[in-house]
Formats: C-alpha cells, sequence, structure tokens
C-alpha cells in the first residue's frame, strides 16, 4: 500500500493517541499555571492509575460486577469501575505525596520542584516494576474485531472508540467546571496571580488540593485507556508517553489546559501521520521536532500568552 | 521625525487606535495625554513593534519602521519604558541596566575566550555607565539587589534607567509618574529636560500627573477614542473646553492659575 | 476604638529588612495617607498586615485581636481588604468573575452584593462579561476596588489607587473612596500622588527609610512647607 492512501487510518490512530496525549497534557498545563514547576513525575503517575485498574480488576469482579463484554467493546462493567476507582486512588496518592513532599518545598525555587518531580518519578516507577514485575500485563485478553469503513478507507476498533469519547466527554467536563463552578473560577484566578487570588482571600491550597485532583485523574485515566489501546501495560508506559506529552503542552501554550487538549491532538496525529513517510522507530524524534520547532517559532505555543 | 500616518488597530469589535495620525519633532519633549482607554498605550505598542497596526505608516526620520518586530524598531533608535515594569526578576538591579546596550562584545561565544581583556574593560565601562544611571534615580543603594525585590516605585526609576543605557533618537515613556514620589518625579522631570537640552534627545510621554505634563511638555497631543482630538502648547490645551470635558474633569477649571 | 494597630513591627524580605520597627494606628472610621519616597516600606507594611510577609517582630491588631502573621484568606475573613498597587485584576476572567472572587469565601448568592458594587461603579455594571484584562487603567482599577468591598470590608487598603490613571478619573475614585468610608468604612491609603489623598484623609503619616518619621492630620501635613518639599513635589 502507498504512503498517502494510509493516511485516514493513520489519522485514526493519530486522533485515539491523540485524545491520550491530550488527557495526559491537561494534567502537566494545570500543574504547571497553578503550581508553577513542570511535573515530570506526571508519565508515572498516569503509570500508576493503570497498575491500581489493573489491581482492582479482580477486586470488581468478586464484588460480583458483570465482567462480560459491554456490547461490542472488549470489556465490562468490572472495568469501568476499576477505571473510575483508579482515578480516585491515583488523586489520593498523588495528594499525599503533595503534603509529604512538594507542600513543604512550595516556597523554594521551582526547579527544586522541577528537579524532586523527577525522584518522584524514578521512585514511582520502581515502585511499579518491584510490586508487578517488568514484564508487561493485560486487562483483558479478548482479540477484538475491527469495524471496517470501507467508504473511508479506515478500521476502527470499538474500544477506540471508547477512548476518543471518553477524552471528550473528560474535556467538556473540564470546561464547564472551569468556567462556570467557584473552584473553577478560583483555579482560573489563580493560574492568573497567586499572589492576587490569596489576598483576595482564595483559599490557595484548596485551589492546588484540586489541581492536583484533577491532574491525577485525569492521568489515571490516560494511564488506563493507554493499556487498552496497547493491549498491555508496563510499568515504563507513562515514562515513554512523556515527551510526546510535554510537546503536547508546550505546542498549546504551557498553563492552558484547552491548548493541552489542542496540542495533545496535532502531536498524536502528527506521530502516526510521520510513519507513512519514516519508520516507525522515530515517532519520539517527531515530537521532539515538533517541540523544538515550536519554541523557535512561537515559544508561547498556539494558544499561550504572553507572560 | 517621528511621522505617524493614520495607523489603525481594532481589538474584535473595539477600535483602539483608528486613523491616528501624529508627528514628533526633533528636540521636543511631546506630551501624550487622554482618558483611560484612549488607546495611548495601544499607540506605544504599535509604534514599538508589540503590536501590528492594521493599516497605516510608521516612519522614524523618513524610514518606514511599520511592523518591525520589537529588537528591530529598538536599534533604528526607538526605545520605550513600559506602563507595568517588566523587570528581569532573576537579576541585580545593575545587571538588568548593564544588558540594554546591544552588541556586546561578550555576547559573541568566542570573544570572552579570544579577547578576555576587551571584554572585561568593555563590561566595566558599562558597569560604570549603569552606576552612574542608578546614582541619578536614586537607587545606587539597592544595585546590588535582585531586581524582583524593589518597591512599585522603584522598578518604575529602573525602567527609565534602561531608556537612559542607550543613546536612542526618541524616548517613548509610558506613565513615568506612577507611583514614583511626586518630589523624585520633579527631578525626572528636571533630569529630562537636561537630556533633551544637552543631548538633544526626543521624547514622546503619556503621563496623567497634569503638574508634570503641562510643566514640562510641549507640545501636547491629546487622545480621544483612538485618534488625536487635538495638538497644542499647555495653555491652549488647558484651556480647551474639550480636553476639559472628557479629560480633566470640572475640578481642573478650579485650580487653574 | 482603634481599627488597626500596628505595633514596633519590623518586616521585609528574606535577605532585606525593609520596616525597622513601625508603629501605626488607624482609628475607626478614619482615612489614613500614609506618604514617602519610593522604596520607604509603604507597600510592605501592607503586605505585611495581609499576611504576604511575616514579620520579624512586633504586633499587628485588628479590632484590638492580634492578626500577626495570619495567612491572608484568614486576614479576609476578620473584615480587611486590600488592592494591591499594579496587577490588581484577574486579567483572563471577566469583570463579573472577578467580583465573584472578591466573595469566594462566602456561600450563596451575590447578587445583592454584585448589584451594590455596579451601583458604585456603573462602568462595570456595563461591562460585566468584558475580561478585565482588555480594560484600560481605570476601570481596572474599579474592579479591584469592587473586587476588594464584596465582603463589606471594615477596613480598606488602598495601595496608589490613583496611580495611571486620568485626572478626571482620579476624582471620581477619590470620590467613591470618601463615599466608602462615608459608609463606615475605614480607609488605609498609600499614595505618591498624595495631594488628593491628604485632602480627604483625616490622618497623614509620612515613612521613610523603614520607620514613620512624622505624623499630622492630613490638611496639616498638605500645608507643611518641608514635608511637601521632601515628598510631595513642592
Amino acid at each position: 500500500m502507498d504512503a498517502l492512501s494510509r493516511i485516514p487510518q493513520l489519522l485514526v490512530y493519530g486522533i485515539v493517541s491523540g485524545s491520550i496525549l491530550s488527557l495526559g497534557g491537561i494534567g502537566v498545563s494545570l500543574t504547571y499555571s497553578i503550581l508553577g514547576f513542570s511535573n515530570f513525575a506526571h508519565g508515572d503517575t498516569m503509570a500508576l492509575g493503570a497498575y491500581l485498574a489493573l489491581a482492582l480488576l479482580p477486586v470488581m469482579a468478586q464484588l460480583g460486577l458483570p465482567s462480560g463484554s459491554l456490547g461490542p467493546l472488549s470489556f465490562g462493567w468490572d472495568f469501568v469501575a476499576s477505571l473510575l476507582l483508579a482515578a480516585v486512588g491515583t488523586s489520593l496518592a498523588v495528594i499525599l505525596l503533595d503534603r509529604l513532599l512538594f507542600a513543604r518545598l512550595r516556597d523554594t525555587h521551582r526547579i527544586t520542584l522541577m528537579i524532586a518531580t523527577v525522584g518522584v518519578a524514578l521512585a514511582l516507577r520502581n515502585l511499579l516494576q518491584f510490586v508487578w514485575g517488568p514484564q508487561p500485563h493485560y486487562y483483558t485478553t479478548t482479540i477484538q474485531r475491527a469495524i471496517l469503513i470501507p467508504q473511508l478507507g479506515i478500521r476502527i476498533k470499538p474500544d477506540q472508540i471508547f477512548i476518543v469519547a471518553a477524552a471528550v466527554l473528560l474535556a467538556l467536563l473540564l470546561h464547564l467546571f472551569l468556567r462556570y463552578t467557584k473552584m473553577g473560577k478560583a483555579m482560573r484566578a489563580t493560574s492568573d496571580n497567586t499572589a492576587l487570588a490569596r489576598v483576595t482571600g482564595i483559599n490557595t491550597e484548596r485551589v492546588i488540593l484540586w489541581t492536583w485532583v484533577i491532574g491525577a485523574s485525569l492521568a489515571a485515566v490516560a494511564g488506563v485507556l493507554v493499556g487498552l489501546e496497547n493491549k498491555f501495560i508496563t510499568p515504563e508506559l507513562g515514562w515513554q508517553m512523556l515527551l510526546s506529552i510535554f510537546a503536547a503542552v508546550i505546542l498549546g501554550g504551557i498553563g492552558n489546559p484547552y491548548g493541552a487538549i489542542v496540542g495533545g491532538l496535532v502531536v498524536g496525529i502528527s506521530e502516526e501521520v510521520s510513519t507513512a513517510f519514516i519508520s516507525t522507530g522515530y515517532k519520539p524524534a517527531v515530537a521532539f521536532a515538533i517541540l523544538i520547532l515550536m519554541l523557535l517559532i512561537r515559544p508561547t505555543g498556539l494558544l499561550g500568552r504572553r507572560r | 521625525m517621528l511621522v505617524v500616518d493614520r495607523l489603525s488597530k481594532r481589538f474584535g469589535g473595539l477600535k483602539a487606535v483608528q486613523s491616528c495620525s501624529l508627528t514628533v519633532e526633533v528636540g521636543t519633549i511631546t506630551g501624550l495625554i487622554g482618558p483611560n482607554g484612549a488607546g495611548k498605550t495601544t499607540l506605544f505598542n504599535l509604534l514599538t513593534g508589540f503590536l501590528k497596526p492594521d493599516s497605516g505608516r510608521v516612519s522614524l526620520d523618513d524610514r518606514d519602521v511599520t511592523g518591525l518586530p520589537p529588537h528591530r524598531v529598538f536599534r533604528t533608535g526607538i526605545c520605550r519604558t513600559f506602563q507595568i515594569p517588566k523587570e528581569l526578576k532573576g537579576m541585580t538591579v545593575v545587571e538588568n541596566l548593564m544588558l540594554v546596550p546591544p552588541k556586546q562584545l561578550g555576547e559573541t561565544i568566542w570573544n570572552p575566550f579570544v579577547r578576555p581583556r576587551r571584554v572585561r574593560r568593555q563590561e566595566m565601562e558599562i558597569r560604570d555607565k549603569a552606576l552612574g544611571v542608578l546614582e541619578f534615580l536614586e537607587l545606587a543603594e539597592v544595585a546590588e539587589q535582585q531586581a524582583s525585590q524593589l518597591s512599585g516605585g522603584q522598578k518604575k526609576l529602573l525602567e527609565l534607567g534602561r531608556t537612559l543605557m542607550t543613546n536612542p533618537r526618541i524616548v517613548l515613556l509610558d506613565e513615568p509618574g506612577a507611583g514614583v514620589n511626586r518630589t523624585l518625579l520633579k527631578r525626572l522631570a528636571e533630569s529630562i529636560r537636561t537630556l533633551q537640552k544637552d543631548l538633544g534627545l526626543t521624547f514622546l510621554l503619556i503621563e496623567h500627573d497634569m503638574d508634570f505634563v503641562m510643566r514640562l511638555c510641549a507640545p501636547i497631543i491629546v487622545m480621544s477614542e483612538g485618534s488625536v482630538l487635538m495638538v497644542g502648547d499647555p495653555d491652549v490645551v488647558q484651556r480647551d473646553p474639550r480636553v476639559l470635558d472628557a479629560y480633566l474633569g470640572g475640578q481642573y477649571v478650579a485650580t487653574d492659575d | 476604638m482603634s481599627r488597626l494597630t500596628i505595633e514596633r513591627v519590623v518586616s521585609g524580605y528574606a535577605d532585606m529588612e525593609v520596616l525597622h520597627g513601625i508603629d501605626l494606628c488607624v482609628p475607626e472610621g478614619e482615612i489614613v495617607t500614609i506618604i514617602g519616597p519610593n522604596g520607604a516600606g509603604k507597600s510592605t507594611l501592607m503586605k505585611t498586615i495581609f499576611g504576604l510577609l511575616k514579620p520579624t517582630a512586633g504586633r499587628i491588631l485588628f479590632d484590638e485581636e492580634d492578626i500577626t502573621g495570619l495567612s491572608p484568606d484568614r486576614v479576609v475573613r476578620r473584615g480587611l481588604a486590600y488592592v494591591p498597587q499594579v496587577e490588581n485584576v484577574f486579567p483572563s476572567l471577566t469583570i463579573q468573575e472577578n467580583l465573584e472572587m472578591g466573595a469566594f469565601i462566602l456561600k450563596g448568592h451575590l447578587r445583592d452584593r454584585l448589584q451594590h458594587i455596579y451601583e458604585l461603579f456603573p462602568v462595570l455594571g456595563d461591562r460585566q462579561k468584558a475580561r478585565a484584562g482588555k480594560m484600560s487603567g481605570g476601570e481596572r482599577q474599579m474592579v479591584a476596588m469592587g473586587r476588594a468591598l464584596m465582603l463589606d470590608p471594615r477596613l480598606l487598603m488602598l495601595d496608589e489607587p490613583s496611580a495611571a490613571l486620568a485626572p478626571n478619573l482620579t476624582a471620581t475614585i477619590f470620590e467613591r473612596i470618601a463615599a466608602i468610608n462615608e459608609a463606615g468604612v475605614t480607609i488605609l491609603i498609600v499614595e505618591q500622588n498624595a495631594k488628593e489623598s491628604l485632602k480627604l484623609s483625616d490622618r497623614g503619616c509620612v515613612f521613610a527609610g523603614g520607620l514613620k518619621c512624622f505624623e499630622d492630620s492630613g490638611p496639616a501635613l498638605l500645608a507643611n512647607e518641608e514635608i511637601g518639599r521632601l515628598y510631595l513635589g513642592g
């Protein structure tokens, strides 16, 4: 098959992986805008979410949740429940981490905090490897048949539609939260000007708490969805995506969650479509190239503002 | 020398600057006044390349500078300050000023290694100049402090200091007086006057302190709703009913002597 | 009664002490203006009162209660409000959202309070959905003051309320300040353009080098020639 005729199919893959990158990127962007540092542990937070869901899966089945497949999807209600509980668990873990570590460093330099996140990243990944081992794990071994849409020349699996739909739903919920709730507005205010937010009476510690909860929840969901798309999870899962996520966040304008969504899609699609022309092995290089290009042309990002 | 010809800029539906034409003559201290929201700062942003105009032309000494990026505009000799100071927070006050002169020897990769002595000598000269400027602005005491620790008013002074580090053709000052102590502001007015007389510098300045503007500037350009309402000397402007109405407000008539 | 009492407060930044033992009393219902050269510690005092900086010595009393070192959101709950000098609005939020943030600590509906602010500053009522970042300097100052008034504070602290305002707006802002004061709010102002402010003030204080060096009634301070020459531009 020639390169051009593969593009529609690659676009589908790109949108799927872009959706996941977007969910991951939102957390990085929010952390940056509210707390002021780049969180290099975000990828491993995704992996933590993926493993928590793995651990919860048998528990859910034991509690009597039906594990039979939901329609054409490869998973059942037990998986959906695990996904949601993994988001809660990851949030709790991240809040604990904030209390134990980041809160103590709150008033130090942002570089100190960034390096602390690198430490957390290493610790988390090794913890996962210690508990579950380096070998891949599977949520399900069901083999799923792709739906063929001959008019467009694409095939898409029901699970992939689920991934995109979940990402769209979460992005929409985030938008409504930021736009219409008091805490959402307070988050935007804090991101605008933390000092002013404090003198206004906004409890910035609570804003920070919400930032972690949203970021961690979306990270956990993203991690589980990666497992669903790849069919397996390893402790390296998040770390491997981190470069693409950062490229997406910077592309969209760091600190802007909407930018992260746009950036995620652009990076995801570029990475996949590039495989029509160059070897799949260069995918990370594509993210890198986008990152460098963006920093050269428009360092504030597509939707970024001047600081 | 600075000619603005029918310059326009809109943000969405809002016409911030519309068909604005004005001239700043060599060697003058031209005042730019007008109500808040009249488009004065937007005009400054258009003149210095921070915004691109929708239409119209800006030229300096017959050279078209419309739409050039800020650093190129700076090199043509148009130098500006900001209403809200933009200091480099992580550097000391004196370092903030030392960064200003363009094309320093030490800025290339090789010079510090190949010609260390010349680089150092130039740096010492620039440092002396910066310290002189700080002395003048009563900031000498805080020269070695981090710029982020300056008080609001001191940051305004540092802004002004940046313009004194180069030899600009024209200096645009965006509200030099806001937040600056009035006694010091009076001294600033004197020094602006000195720079104009002795070095032949040209100034275009936005300011709301009428004592300052009326005493220092001639002519005065009044902007309203994005274009020029009138141009005139202080006494003419002060008595113009349109200006009184839209800008100065009633109370000014009473104190006018 | 004294609304705010500052007792020998020493404060500043990590490696730089700015206030070297300030005493100040703001009586209930009065307007007090602090003047002085740049870097004298006027804004630092406001930040210290509001818990953005921790004093290393001294006490701050609000209505006879010790509020020294309380975090800003607790200070707000006690009934103090503060409008910083620059960057005093949230640029990406609309006017209405800015005002809502002012009442963050309240639960329930804000309609009446918003209405009250829009009556005080009609310009804001006309543009509720506009982003604060797109506003001119004068409108921004009104948003900032409106935000601070959302909680009906007992003490309002204003850092240079007239900086960057056109003369007609300066007059308007000071009219509003007088009206707010009439309504029973005690006001502490830091000003460089102090003539307007001192006219309104019951009391004026001069800061220099991190110490209070002079205090008198507002009009008397305005009439003092030496003060005028040193700090008010003669």
